[in-house]
């Protein structure tokens, strides 16, 4: 059963579809389509492993001051994941090529950051900050691969040329965030 | 590429940077000017110091030290601004600015550390000019107010309202934007 409702909540509350969560990220880091993918899965690692660390350091914070400290909270840890990454990553030249870059933008993606105060709003239990953080990461990957799969024509001399390229990828988040918001409302 | 495409790439919207959180928040003008004050205050005071950190350093390092800075400047801006703005609730997305303006500083050319005041003047102005043009709007076809006050007429547009809505809107009001001033250069070409 708590699978069936993970499954549902990951559509209904999608950071992209609800908050538009991480869109500049993807919109920026990829040119035609590539790369979606494995920023995707960069971030879903990022968001599962921030919101449960942060929910980890919570009770050391003074409960006044945590709202305006998580965004540090996070900062730190997702700089010092990003650190771990990159050194695992050089000693491939395959990952230092196709997989550093991702880490760099979901290191900086506002889809993490929005899963950490999401899931500080929702719960104190850090198993389920975890799951949250997970969910929220499934939910962005979802959307890359739906993005991915526009992305060729979007970036293509199809489209006309003041809407090509990002724009053209940007509106299709938010018309798909619009039909999410009128299944689902 | 002509010089009118580089210089409006080169400010944060004409790079597809910070566009979601500032349509997703700026519903309203009273949530235009809240997200504006924190956007020019954030930027100004993580913009500034990041640029005296050395190029040379690593990337994963620099992304660190940026994400730090945009944190810390997080504090006074977010405390400053409930104060400033106590009937607009920010929501993840004061925060979130902070976030995307790292990214901004790390990777974009957005921040030329050689036309550093030049280019920090354009985006302190024309972020915010956006902002509440698009607040203004929603604002006016989604709940047919403006600041607050009821204009008395149906709302046209009530999924205006939504942060997708918003997104659609800014979109379309940067193309226009770059398609009238990509068609003014090539009237100034052909003059």
């Amino acid at each position: 059963m708590q699978t069936a409702i993970d499954f549902a909540l990951i559509i209904i509350q999608n950071l992209v579809f609800q908050n538009l969560l991480g869109l500049s990220p993807a919109a920026v880091s990829v040119k035609n389509g590539k790369g979606l993918f494995r920023l995707g899965v960069m971030t879903l690692l990022f968001c599962t492993v921030s919101a449960g660390m942060t929910a980890i350091v919570r009770p050391l914070i003074p409960a006044g001051y945590q709202k305006l400290l998580f965004p540090l909270c996070n900062a730190l840890i997702c700089g010092i994941l990003c650190l771990i990454f990159t050194l695992i990553c050089r000693f491939s030249k395959l990952l230092r090529r196709f997989v550093i870059p991702q880490i760099y933008y979901a290191a900086c993606s506002s889809a993490v950051l929005g899963a950490v105060l999401l899931s500080t709003d929702y719960t104190h239990d850090i198993p389920v900050a975890f799951r949250y953080g997970f969910r929220c990461g499934i939910g962005y990957l979802v959307v890359c691969l739906m993005l991915k799969m526009a992305a060729p024509l979007l970036y293509s001399k199809q489209m006309p040329r003041a809407v090509r390229g990002w724009k053209g990828l940007l509106l299709y988040a938010g018309v798909l965030s619009m039909a999410a918001a009128c299944l689902f409302p | 590429m002509n010089h009118t495409d580089n210089s409006v790439q080169r400010t944060i919207l004409g790079s597809g940077l910070l566009i979601a959180p500032i349509a997703a928040f700026s519903a309203s003008v009273m949530q235009a000017l809240a997200m504006s004050f924190a956007f020019f205050c954030m930027t100004l005071l993580t913009v500034l110091p990041a640029a005296l950190i050395p190029v040379k350093l690593p990337a994963a390092l620099r992304i660190l030290l940026y994400s730090v800075i945009g944190s810390l400047v997080y504090i006074p801006v977010g405390i400053l601004t409930v104060h400033l703005f106590p009937q607009v609730s920010g929501g993840v997305f004061i925060p979130i600015l902070s976030s995307a303006l790292y990214l901004t500083a790390l990777f974009q050319e957005v921040f030329p550390r050689k036309r550093l005041l030049k280019s920090l003047i354009r985006n302190l102005i024309s972020v915010p000019a956006a902002a509440v043009l698009t607040g203004a709007l929603r604002e006016l076809f989604g709940s047919a107010s403006f600041a607050g006050i009821s204009l008395q007429f149906q709302p046209p547009l009530p999924m205006l309202l939504h942060p997708s809505g918003g997104l659609i809107l800014l979109i379309l009001l940067l193309t226009a934007i770059s398609a009238l001033r990509r068609r003014e250069h090539l009237h100034a070409d052909s003059d």
